[in-house]
């Protein structure tokens, strides 16, 4: 049995935990097509030149979901490869404003309908070939497709506007929009791939198509190259000598799929030099790690959270099937249809003991949206909804919901059996430990509740997606972009991202009137018009907003130039350098 | 076949029910070898000890296994959690003492289950030889191929919703092939016996040759496999639980207990988290292990003590 290496890569998989959003924008957590298992040799061909320059190893707690291609690609650990293979037309600072990336810089018009990019002269992919306006061009073509969608593809909020893209000279590209658009950079400012490896590839195979999946074939502009990777163990990043900043001051990077308990103690003893994406250290172990003479940290805000979502509403078998998001035809959920009945719940889960028992208090308790970095945080917008059982048996009372039966549970208002079906996937550990513990304080106003057996992430959010029809609560988590704050992706009743499938034309509503022009260049028009949206989001509960944790970064402090940006820590990686 | 069997017994029922009753005397000869077996004694109180923590858990523990406390988080003893609490604020004490439960029942009851399959199987195939045994043992063949934990595994990750029940079905359902194979070549060896010939010649049935004169003389090596058996069981238990596999949270199994010790902080700083479902599953299963041993002596008829 010892011999039986799948055995071992199995319990690795199953048990090492998943989860936690994609970085970009905003993404589902997790997800992805595992159902590829070709290995890849893992033979060891570091260059002579490793000797001189460092090689640094990096640890994340789930395997990537195989899927290395930016229009496609879906969890975070996929992204902790393609932040240092990929690179966008432009980049976050370190005030959350814009700056040049592969684009050497940009002009937008006067009525903010059209933005153009004059390209970086000398950019070359990793095969050699120059990346023109050409690459830009097609990478927008595919997010406008109509086969996109049907191919997998989530990313369309970046092409919701936009009309043409097209190259005016080999270094210069034109977004033109349809109508005024106030965050045409963001818009921009997708993860470009390469013409020449996917130009020829028909868009429903390109997620199957070998540049997409084996390392080595993986195709960016970055410092570095995927040039190896054992499945769901190890993946080795190599240094881009061609790289069009300068060569990298590192040899490689290689990530190590380990389990996050274990971290700590591999950092301290030097085995690994870096924790970071997705949630970093764990906040309990905050203290012995921060205690390490060897090691930085630095510790951020997270701009996502994680919540308790209803499913309000369910898609039919048939829309799901063919894909689509047509809130006319959804089915709604009775058992949580009444509002009073989701405010309750929303009392009875005290938040703030999750926050300082699971995250050690390095953590925020969150009722709405935005993070309290985001400047559309507007804590007097929303109902606190302090912790109050008291509250919620006396909402649930007043919607009928009372135990006839004598049992301890309530029953719904006709005197039907109530039990309220809840999913959680495994891997990240606090939010694991959360979901007994949001039951016990649902119990404990008389709410029936049927915690079933926890799922990996991946088969999880597939069912999330899917709209499976006994769900009612489960849990999950947002990575969210820190450009913006527009919840369009995320809450438009249309979006697939909607996965309480909320469909509510008030919210629809407000939703716009954030990124209504020309009032929208007005940041407190905005902030006023968020606010609204999330006082009336706070009001209908479509779900339970649970926590924002810390994000809390480590590094081996051998590890030179690494950038504390509010947006992480992979900016300018080619900078980075080790110690000797 | 329950009808048939009663019709053919009840014609003699002085002979038929007395005679194995007097050959029992080998059995006492063996109760009576195993009490003098010290190690055996000691592991008999051990488990005693444990069945009766079981029991009387609701009793003994000092707060509900599963209410957490947030505000109390992996916390150090004290006099109101005497063994501290666990990442989750749960009292570690009572989780101990509920722990028992499950998985003493685990480990009973996948024991029995493995037996009544092994036992039913084995015979059949022990006694019929030929087609039936063939098949049989062909099946025995094909799940003792398959990696067990492997089996396992796979079967847990497609059912998803697993609770004690089904878990020991789980078990039971893919550990049977061992016993089978040691009760068919018991039976085998058994067979060429005068007194089944003799059994056969006054024209007993198939059922009461199995029942009276087959397993009576086959109880020595399942008794001892089936106490072994159970040991096995609770370390199956604790390892999947362990790798997360198991009886899900928030359920209190020893097994999941010591997932607790899988962070360094933990290993170092909460030694109460970890050591007492540790101890606990080293104790049993080896106070059962001593049980075994003893009833293997006691049941070995070359044995002269």
């Amino acid at each position: 049995m010892k011999s039986s290496k799948l055995w071992l890569v199995l319990v690795l998989a199953l048990s090492f935990m998943l989860v936690l959003a994609a970085c970009g924008d905003n993404n589902e957590e997790a997800g992805g097509n595992n159902d590829n298992n070709n290995e890849e040799n893992n033979d060891n061909n570091n260059d002579s030149d490793s000797t001189e320059r460092g090689t640094i190893t990096a640890a994340m707690y789930s395997a990537p979901g195989h899927q290395f291609n930016p229009l496609f690609y879906s969890d975070a650990y996929e992204a902790n490869i393609l932040d240092f293979t990929h690179e966008a037309l432009a980049k976050l600072d370190e005030n959350l404003d814009w700056e040049p990336s592969l684009a050497e810089s940009w002009d937008i018009n006067d009525d903010f309908t059209e933005i153009t990019f004059t390209l970086n002269e000398g950019v070359t992919w990793h095969d050699g070939e120059p990346f023109t306006a050409d690459d830009v061009v097609f990478t927008y073509n595919v997010l406008m497709d109509e086969d996109y969608v049907a191919a997998g593809g989530v990313r369309t909020n970046y092409v919701a506007d936009l009309e043409t893209v097209e190259a005016i000279d080999p270094l210069t590209v034109k977004f033109t929009y349809t109508d005024t658009n106030i965050n045409a950079i963001f818009d921009a400012a997708f993860i470009i791939v390469p013409e020449h490896i996917f130009g020829d590839v028909p868009i429903l195979e390109m997620p199957d198509y070998s540049a997409s999946r084996n390392a080595g074939e993986v195709i960016g502009t970055g410092p570095f190259q995927l040039t190896n990777m054992l499945e769901g163990e190890r993946y080795e990043l190599t240094a881009y000598d061609d790289y069009w900043q300068g060569a990298p001051g590192l040899a490689g990077i290689t990530w190590r799929v380990i389990e996050q308990s274990i971290m700590p103690g591999l950092l301290e003893n030097g085995e690994i030099d870096m924790i970071a994406e997705p949630n970093g250290v764990p906040a309990a172990d905050f203290d012995t790690v921060d205690a390490l003479e060897h090691i930085t940290t630095y510790v951020t805000q997270d701009f996502g959270y994680q919540y308790m979502g209803f499913k309000l509403h369910h898609r039919t078998t048939e829309d799901v099937e063919a894909g689509v998001i047509d809130p006319d035809n959804w089915i709604e959920n009775e058992k949580i249809a009444d509002v009073r009945v989701r405010q309750a719940i929303v009392y009875a889960i005290n938040r703030q003991a999750l926050v300082d028992g699971l995250l050690h208090g390095m953590g925020t308790v969150l009722n709405a949206n935005f993070p309290e970095a985001s400047w559309a945080f507007d804590e007097s917008a929303v109902n606190p909804y302090d912790y109050s059982p008291e509250t919620a048996e006396e909402l649930l009372d007043e919607a009928g919901y009372v135990d006839v039966t004598g049992d301890g549970f309530r029953e719904d208002p006709d005197g039907n059996e109530w039990t309220l079906n809840f999913d959680y996937p495994t891997g990240n550990a606090v939010r694991e430990r959360s979901a007994p513990i949001i039951v016990e304080n649902l119990e404990e106003v008389g709410i029936r509740v049927d915690l079933r057996n926890p799922r990996e992430a991946g088969p999880h959010f597939d069912l999330v997606e899917e709209d499976d029809h006994d769900w009612d609560m489960y849990l999950a988590g947002w990575s969210l972009s820190a450009a913006d704050p527009d919840p369009s992706a995320l809450w438009l009743s249309t979006a697939p991202y909607n996965y309480t499938r909320w469909n509510d034309p008030v919210s629809d509503e407000l939703i716009r009137a954030g990124i209504q022009a020309p009032e929208a260049f007005d940041q407190d028009y905005r902030k006023q018009a968020y606010s609204d949206w999330a006082a009336h989001m706070s009001e209908q509960v479509p779900q339970v907003f649970l926590y924002s944790s810390d994000n809390i970064y480590a590094y081996n402090s051998a590890i030179q130039n690494v950038k504390h940006y509010p947006a992480g820590i992979y900016s300018d990686a080619h900078l980075w350098t080790l110690e000797q | 076949m329950e009808s048939n069997a009663h019709r053919n017994i009840d014609p003699n029922p002085e002979l038929s029910d007395q005679q194995p009753e007097k050959s029992l005397s080998p059995f006492q000869l063996a109760m009576r070898r195993f009490l003098r077996n010290k190690l055996a004694i000691v592991g008999i109180f051990i488990l005693i000890f444990f069945v009766l923590i079981a029991i009387f858990a609701d009793v003994i523990a000092t707060h509900s296994p599963t209410a957490s406390n947030m505000y109390k988080v992996e916390a150090k003893a004290d006099s109101e959690n005497w063994l501290g609490t666990d990442s989750s604020g749960r009292d570690n004490f009572s989780r101990l003492v509920h722990g028992s439960r499950i998985s003493l029942t685990i480990g009973f009851f996948a024991m029995l289950f493995t037996v009544v399959i092994g036992v039913t199987l084995g015979s059949l195939a022990g006694y019929y030889g030929g087609k039936v045994d063939g098949f049989i043992m062909r099946i025995t063949d094909l799940m003792l191929i398959l990696p067990f934990l492997l089996l396992v595994l796979t079967i847990i990750a497609i059912l998803e919703k697993i609770n004690i029940t089904i878990f020991i079905t789980i078990i039971a359902f893919t550990s049977w092939p061992t016993l089978t194979r040691l009760i068919r070549a018991t039976f085998l060896s058994l067979k060429e016996k005068e007194y089944i010939l003799g059994a056969r010649s006054i024209g007993a049935s198939d059922f009461r040759i199995i029942f009276k004169h087959f397993l009576p003389n086959a109880v020595g090596p399942i008794i001892v496999n089936a106490t072994l058996m159970m040991a096995t069981m609770i370390i199956i238990e604790s390892a999947l639980s362990f790798i997360g596999f198991g009886i899900p949270q928030p359920t209190p199994t020893w097994g999941n207990m010591i997932t607790e010790g899988n962070s360094l902080r933990m290993l170092q700083n909460n030694w109460e988290a970890w050591l007492p479902p540790g101890l606990a599953i080293l104790l049993t299963v080896l106070a059962i292990n001593f049980i075994g041993d003893g009833l293997r002596d006691a049941f070995d008829p070359k044995s002269n003590q």
